[in-house]
């Protein structure tokens, strides 16, 4: 079964993206105000948030979806309405982040075939309570002593058909258990009327029933006998009164229009005879009914010129109150009445389609027009009124208006198409302008030369300009962290504060597309595991609150983002104990640095924590987290100091980007270094080498000394030293110096990471960061110096 | 044959492609393939087996190539004017396959498989016709992808 409307799969996208950030918009908005005051301006902002919702999910006929909007949206209007309001805000946040994951996991389900959607009635129903309880306690300060001031006119909904009559039934205070009561008295009216609804709508719960102490118990029937009812009400227990009431004084009027079937407005004096008008009726449980006559309109494109409609304008949502009541009219022109009707009757929502036609003229203004024309008109003239009255709501959505004017969102696959072209511009660029044939030209090449160097800086700008557009700080995947904290502090108790550093390090949209699982779990871990609870803490002495840190940085053409905590740490001992007893150990205890051990904690199958709690503590977690940052050439390393904390880091390489190398050649294989870490480039002369030529001087420096060929176990042609060139590298202050057969060329390469399938052989940790295809269509391997003289100096020290 | 071996290969696309290697034939299942080219220039890469002689450029792509023969554990061969390179790719990840010779396309149906019953191994299947044994390689186990 479809899960959203047929034709609208075209929508889902833009749907899915736009309800996605507006729900990132309202968490935002919660985590902000949860424990600050929340200002009118976010109370419009979350009314403006659920109304968008409400409407575009509607759109999309993901009924679910848009009822529970609606229904949050209920709650804030009694806010927006009445900022005095007193309400339970812990417990109403609880709600509203409840209903917001709600939301956002039922984006994923709409996009899984393999999943149904979600019946929210249970949340719905507490949100509805909450709203009543809230309403409840406004009352008496509204109604200022006049009686039932309490809001009638919410029970009765517009477009309740006439033969629904309301019962309140009001019971003696001291009556325990209203709602069972209640309950029971709707179960015996069972043969002699049918009962549609009851308000408060949900007699199970139990904050219902000061509701109905306090202005009755209000339910809606549609019988034969109203005396037999009232009779039956009256001889329950603890029922002090039973009466019928009706629509209070504003909803009369209308519930009298609804008996005039056509209102006023509809056909016109000049309006040319084959001209037909058909009157479509939606149910009553439809949503947006305007988007639905919308729809129909356009669905009606190929067989028939639609001239109009009335209610004339469908893009106002007053217009929907309106169809609902009396009917959609829509006035066409066709050929083939019927296939109007037939189409239209198929339309969603749609309880029927008919062909009407003008009343006697006569007739209808002296009978139907005194009525009708109070009935709908003032629906279409008090629309500038009411809008203004509303201004808060509308106001806002036209400002945002303007301000996406200016922002349009574009796929990202586009994004990187674009800047795939790009970089090959770049290299073909080098390969035009450094093109073999241009030597063997005689001709002077002045002109060509300078055009060269305008495309280049020209190239060089695009470039530029093409990553900056990708660019996002890091801040979005950081931010959804706080919620995390936040519903963990709640559950665990531990009050952990979540700092941020360097949040506004922007990184490729693709790399905090991809960090944000992995932070997930990572600041869960440490939240869970890192942080001891407040007991512990105070036990060891520990004064400084707990933390949690989030820092984002640059280093060396990576992305490093680092997670610290100032929690117990973790145990090298316990680790490698536990790793004995799972038999992950690869080697000798006493063979592994700390850095191995803290890692083992990365290993499948490995947990230390004895307890599973709802976070953290099953066993996979951090092996998955591991290979996710590796799949797109990642590194994720550990470090802990027992009863100091933990830090994990996170290294990700500035994807796609095009870095400056120098180009070496050893043993016929082509490598490529990074610009950034070498710092000169000589060739060695006897007097500098030392120790069997393993360590060199220069400029005041002993360093050490390596064959790239041996580095890399390859076969070399083992030059003399003195004969290839040596790199001075220096990788975040670790230095040495490496020697290559020869150069070839300083160039500019787009690093790729290496295929998924040779990530098995480990490239990555022996490094070797990725490839890149140079202008004559030839392969460099580009080297992580860093990588490399890390495990040098490793290799060293044992 | 029971029902429930043959549900194995219900994801045949019903055409594979032959080629031979030591003398044996084999056979990858059409769909995986995107692509038969000469042997271009490959580059050699550091640390890996013998069996994968380094990357090739594809058009712009770089691509990881095997040497069949020695991948199956049998002596290496000199390339010559008939050996070439059959590219395949799943799930966007490519490789290319260095084989003796590319042979045909042939249609096979199911129940024309026969099930190794190696665990573990490459071979999928076999196909006996006409006195010609093929064997279907086993993309995944091949290189050594994670299964889905």
């Amino acid at each position: 079964m479809a899960k959203f409307e047929a034709g609208m799969e075209s929508m889902l996208d833009t749907f899915v993206f736009e309800t996605s950030s507006l729900l990132e918009e309202l968490d935002d908005i919660l985590m902000r105000t949860e424990n600050d005051e929340l200002l009118p301006d976010d109370i419009a902002e979350i009314f403006r948030v659920m109304h968008t919702i409400k409407g575009s999910g509607a759109m999309m006929g993901l009924q679910n979806m848009s009822k529970l909007a609606h229904s949050v949206e209920d709650l804030f209007y009694i806010i927006r309405e009445d900022n005095s309001v007193k309400y339970d805000k812990p417990a109403m946040y609880e709600l509203l982040f409840a209903a917001s994951d709600s939301l956002k996991n039922e984006i994923d389900v709409i996009q899984d075939d393999s999943q149904e959607l979600t019946d929210f009635t249970e949340l719905m129903n507490k949100i509805r309570a909450f709203a009543a309880v809230m309403k409840g306690e406004t009352a008496p300060a509204e109604q200022g002593g006049g009686g039932d001031g309490f809001d009638l006119a919410s029970i009765f909904p517009e477009d309740e058909p006439e033969e629904v009559m309301t019962a309140k039934v009001t019971f003696f205070e001291e009556c325990m258990m209203p709602t069972i009561r209640g309950l029971i008295l709707v179960r015996n009216l069972g043969d002699i009327a049918e009962v549609c609804g009851t308000y408060p709508p949900d007699l199970n719960d139990d904050s219902s029933g000061a509701e109905i102490l306090k202005h009755g118990l209000f339910i809606k029937f549609v019988t034969d006998s109203n005396e037999a009812v009232l009779d039956k009400l009256q001889n329950g227990i603890d029922v002090d009164k039973a009466e019928l009431i009706t629509r209070p004084a504003e909803g009369t009027s209308s519930a009298a229009a609804t008996a005039i079937n056509i209102p006023a407005g509809v056909f016109s004096d000049d309006e040319p005879e084959d001209m037909v008008t058909v009157r479509v009726t939606f149910d009553e449980e439809c949503m947006m009914p305007c988007i639905r006559g919308m729809i129909l309109v356009r669905g009606l494109g190929d067989i028939a010129e639609v001239c109009g409609t009335f209610p004339p304008d469908l893009n106002d949502d007053k217009s929907g109150d309106s169809i609902l009541k009396d009917g959609l009219f829509i006035k066409l022109m066709t050929d083939d009445n019927n296939a109007v009707v037939e189409s239209l009757k198929k339309g969603l929502n749609v309880v029927d389609a008919e062909i009407v036609t003008k009343p006697d003229k006569t007739a209808a203004p002296a009978q139907a027009a005194a009525p009708a024309a109070q009935a709908p008109a003032p629906a279409v003239e008090a629309k500038p009124a009411e809008a203004k009255k509303a201004a808060p709501a509308p106001k806002k959505p036209a400002g945002s208006g303007e301000k996406t004017s200016s922002i349009i969102s574009v796929k990202l696959e586009k994004l990187d198409k674009l800047l795939d072209l790009v970089a090959e511009i770049v290299i073909t660029e080098s390969m035009v302008i450094s093109s073999p044939d241009l030597k063997n030209v005689t001709t002077n090449l002045e002109r060509f030369q300078k055009s060269s160097r305008d495309l280049k800086k020209l190239t060089d700008e695009l470039q530029d300009v093409v990553m900056s557009i990708r660019m996002v700080p890091v801040s979005n995947a950081f931010s959804k962290m706080t919620r995390v904290v936040r519903d963990m502090n709640k559950t665990l108790g531990k009050g952990v504060t979540l700092v941020f550093e360097g949040e506004e390090t922007e990184v490729d949209k693709s790399i905090v597309d991809i960090l944000n699982d992995p932070l997930m779990h990572i600041v869960r871990n440490a939240v869970d595991h890192g942080i001891e609870t407040p007991d512990e803490r105070k036990a060891s002495g520990k004064t400084d609150p707990p933390t949690v840190t989030l820092s984002a940085g640059y280093d060396s053409g990576e992305v490093v983002i680092a997670c610290r905590d100032n929690g117990a740490g973790m145990d090298r001992e316990k680790l490698l104990a536990k790793g004995r007893k799972n038999g992950i150990l690869t080697k000798p205890e006493s063979e592994y640095t700390d850095r191995e051990a803290f890692s083992l904690i990365m290993a499948a199958g490995f947990s230390t924590n004895e307890v599973v709690t709802e976070y953290s503590g099953r066993g996979v977690g951090m092996d998955v987290v591991r290979k996710n940052i590796e799949s797109v050439g990642g590194k994720l390393y550990v470090d802990s100091v027992l009863g100091e904390g933990s830090t994990f880091t996170i290294k990700i390489p500035l994807s796609l980007s095009i870095i400056d190398v120098m180009g070496i050649d050893v043993a016929g294989y082509n490598f490529s270094v990074p610009k950034n870490v070498i710092v000169e480039l000589f060739r060695a002369t006897p007097d500098m080498l030392m120790e069997n030529d393993t360590l060199i001087m220069r400029r005041g420096m002993c360093l050490p000394l390596y064959r790239m060929s041996k580095v890399f176990g390859v076969q070399g042609e083992n030059k003399p030293l003195t004969d290839g060139v040596i790199l001075l590298c220096d990788a975040n202050g670790s230095k040495a110096c490496f020697f290559a057969d020869r150069l070839i060329a300083d160039q500019q390469v787009v690093v790729k990471p290496f295929s998924v399938l040779l990530s098995q052989y480990r490239l990555k940790e022996q490094g070797l960061s990725g490839c890149s295809v140079l202008g004559d269509g030839s392969i460099t391997t580009i080297l992580d110096m860093k990588e490399i003289i890390d495990k040098l100096e490793e290799g060293a020290g044992r | 044959m029971s029902e429930e071996s043959k549900d194995l290969y219900d994801d045949l696309s019903g055409q594979i492609m032959t080629f031979t290697c030591s003398d044996e034939n084999y056979a990858f299942d059409i769909m995986d393939i995107t692509d038969i080219i000469e042997i271009p220039e490959i580059t050699r890469i550091p640390w890996l087996p013998e069996f994968l002689p380094g990357v090739i450029n594809l058009r712009g792509q770089v691509v990881p190539v095997m040497d069949f023969n020695l991948k199956m554990g049998k002596p290496k061969q000199e390339y010559d004017e008939k050996t070439c390179i059959i590219v395949t790719e799943r799930d966007k990840a490519s490789i290319g396959i260095i084989v003796n010779r590319v042979l045909d396309v042939e249609n096979v149906t199911k129940d024309d498989m026969i099930p190794y019953p190696k665990k573990g191994s490459f071979i999928r299947g076999i196909i006996e016709r006409d006195g010609r044994r093929t064997y279907l390689v086993d993309w995944n186990e091949l290189v050594g992808a994670e299964k889905k």
